[in-house]
């Protein structure tokens, strides 16, 4: 298996103003970011690591990997207004190496996922490459939701892993018919259905920052675990 | 630096929307979120500030060698011509800290 790890992080913190994207918030002494591409490379012993920002955060981004995650090698790629632009544009980045066979399983996670694990990649991973394609999903609670429903319904986390060919096939028929998903097995469910995607248990600690107690609870969370990546 | 404050934008569970946030950091700890538009705030209690302060502080002096000596095997030369003024300002940082989680 030789997989790549896309980190998004090209949300725009200028919604209102020039303020920080909350990838670059800190949390318990490092940014968001460096913690979620610390986890995500940690899971494999060498994998290109594609960081995608806004262009605007570049100058921040650089020196955040200097001085926070040196040790870890990260190509910088712009992003796009969407999710879906951001994760294609990742994908014609590493369009060389997986045409050459040098990627053959790609994942792609939220940048405000900073508390996800390393085991959590590295299942992913190997289960895209076994069968195709890997998401982590939790069983939503009945109780959530206003109306009750015969199927179980589950919530889908990142990192989302498929096979790097098929997903990069995917892509490209998306954006030739200007088709904008909201993740990436919403893209590779529309364009290419038969690939099979697994689900996987995901973490009920891996939140996405959103909410301000996400913050509080990350903390926590860190904290308990000795701020160990 | 005492206190941190940093604006972001993030989903207020009271105004249902996303707006901008104050969050003020105490060293490494978030002391609280500011929603701007409500002025909805969540945060420490401060006693509970001052325990999560305490022991974030600990960790930070416990795991300063491991990180210094990390940060001048990656730049010897920078990290040798900051250190000494860092470690000076270093008891004034904290001591700010402290005084910031006592208001």
């Amino acid at each position: 298996m030789r997989p790549a790890v896309v980190i998004l992080a090209a949300g725009s913190g200028t919604r209102f103003g020039h303020i920080t994207n909350k990838v670059w918030l800190p949390l318990s002494g490092r940014r968001i970011i460096s913690r979620s591409l610390t986890i995500a490379t940690k899971a494999f012993d060498k994998c290109p690591a594609i960081l995608v920002i806004n262009p605007a955060d570049e100058a921040l981004a650089k020196q955040v990997i200097a001085r926070e995650i040196p040790h870890i090698k990260v190509e910088i790629v712009y992003g796009g207004k969407t999710r879906h632009e951001s994760e294609y544009q990742a994908l014609k980045h590493l369009e060389p190496l997986i045409e050459s066979g040098e990627v053959n399983v790609v994942l792609i996670h939220d940048g405000a996922r900073p508390l996800a694990t390393s085991a959590l990649f590295k299942e992913i991973a190997e289960t895209a490459h076994r069968h195709g394609g890997a998401i982590p999903t939790i069983p939503v609670n009945e109780l959530e939701m206003d109306t009750r429903s015969s199927e179980p319904l589950v919530r889908v986390q990142t990192p989302q892993g498929y096979q790097a060919k098929d997903l990069l096939a995917a892509y490209k028929a998306a954006a030739e018919v200007d088709f904008h998903g909201t993740d990436t097995g919403a893209c590779m469910e529309k364009f290419l259905p038969h690939v099979k995607t697994i689900s996987v248990s995901a973490e009920a600690t891996n939140v996405k920052i959103t909410y301000p107690q996400d913050l509080a609870i990350a903390e926590h969370v860190l904290e308990k675990r000795g701020y160990q990546d | 630096m005492s206190k941190e404050i940093i604006e972001t934008s993030l989903e207020c569970p009271h105004c249902g929307e996303e707006t901008v946030h104050e969050l003020v950091y105490v060293g490494r700890i978030l002391a609280s979120t500011t929603c701007m538009k409500c002025h909805a705030q969540v945060k420490h209690e401060a006693d509970d500030l001052r325990i999560a302060y305490g022991r974030d502080l600990a960790h930070r002096i416990a795991t300063k060698p491991f990180r210094l000596f990390r940060r001048f095997r990656r730049a010897p030369v920078t990290t040798a011509l900051e250190t000494p003024r860092k470690a000076m300002s270093m008891p004034r940082k904290i001591w700010e800290e402290i005084r910031t989680l006592l208001r």
